[in-house]
């Protein structure tokens, strides 16, 4: 033991090279799912800066700037998108590491993180539904 | 079924992975490119700021196209090394992943804090 980590053969935990194949692909599969969520806070974010627009002109009232506070919440939540994508990045690094040294002792910090940053992404778009009234 | 067998599985649902995120930087493109477009027609006062979304929604789409090209790249690389007995966890296509999205989105970010 090596301060609680728990390492085996050197390939595939121990299973061999198919194992160690299987875990680098599903490490692959697990990033670009974390990297699929940051491009859709990319996307939410613009949707929500340019909605009021749109409601302006259905109302046919003057098409003018995002409100401050819909567009504080816009650029929130548009800056997640690119931030998820780098934490994915350096979680798909650290696990792809761990994979090679066939160490089998999870550290959930990174994805704990990432979580919390999506949850309190979304919290910011609860905030602006209530708002607007949704 | 062999463990040759489920490893080209596993690179399988990989490829079909990076396919649906190169679709949801297309989508986006889209959306943001035609929404650019939109908001040309309605402009009215010169204070709603100029308008980057068709360059910005351009640059997912092309994003997107490289995004199914390195799948393509890196599903047969993967295939060739599967069958050799020798895969080499290369991490490029998921750097290069994450910096095209990093720099798409703190674009729009620029953009959206800029004018809108």
């Amino acid at each position: 033991m090596n301060g609680g980590e728990q390492r085996l053969s050197p390939a595939g935990r121990g299973g061999g090279e198919g194992v160690r194949t299987r875990d680098h692909l599903a490490n692959t599969r697990t990033f670009l799912s974390w990297s699929r969520i940051g491009l859709v806070l990319i996307g939410i974010g613009y949707v929500i800066d340019k909605y009021s627009l749109v409601v302006n002109v259905v109302h046919h009232r003057p098409v003018t700037t995002t409100p401050a506070a819909d567009r504080a919440v816009a650029l929130v939540v548009t800056l997640a998108g690119p931030l998820l994508s780098g934490g994915a990045c350096l979680r798909f690094l650290l696990a792809r590491w761990r994979i090679e040294r066939a160490e089998i002792r999870t550290h959930p910090l990174v994805d704990a993180g990432l979580i919390v940053g999506v949850s309190l992404t979304l919290v910011a778009v609860l905030i602006y539904l209530l708002r607007i009234g949704a | 079924m062999t463990a040759r067998a489920r490893e080209h599985f596993a690179n399988e649902r990989t490829v079909l992975a990076w396919t649906r995120t190169a679709i949801t930087f297309m989508g986006l493109g889209f959306v943001v490119a035609r929404f650019g477009i939109f908001l040309r027609q309605i402009e009215t006062a010169p204070e709603t700021g100029t308008h980057y979304s068709g360059v910005i929604g351009i640059g997912l789409v092309v994003a997107g196209l490289g995004t199914a090209a390195i799948s393509v790249l890196r599903f047969f690389r993967a295939r060739t090394q599967i069958d050799a007995g020798q895969f080499q966890a290369e991490y490029w296509p998921e750097v290069s992943l994450a910096a095209m999205t990093g720099a798409i989105g703190v674009a729009l970010v620029v953009y959206l804090a800029a004018n809108g």
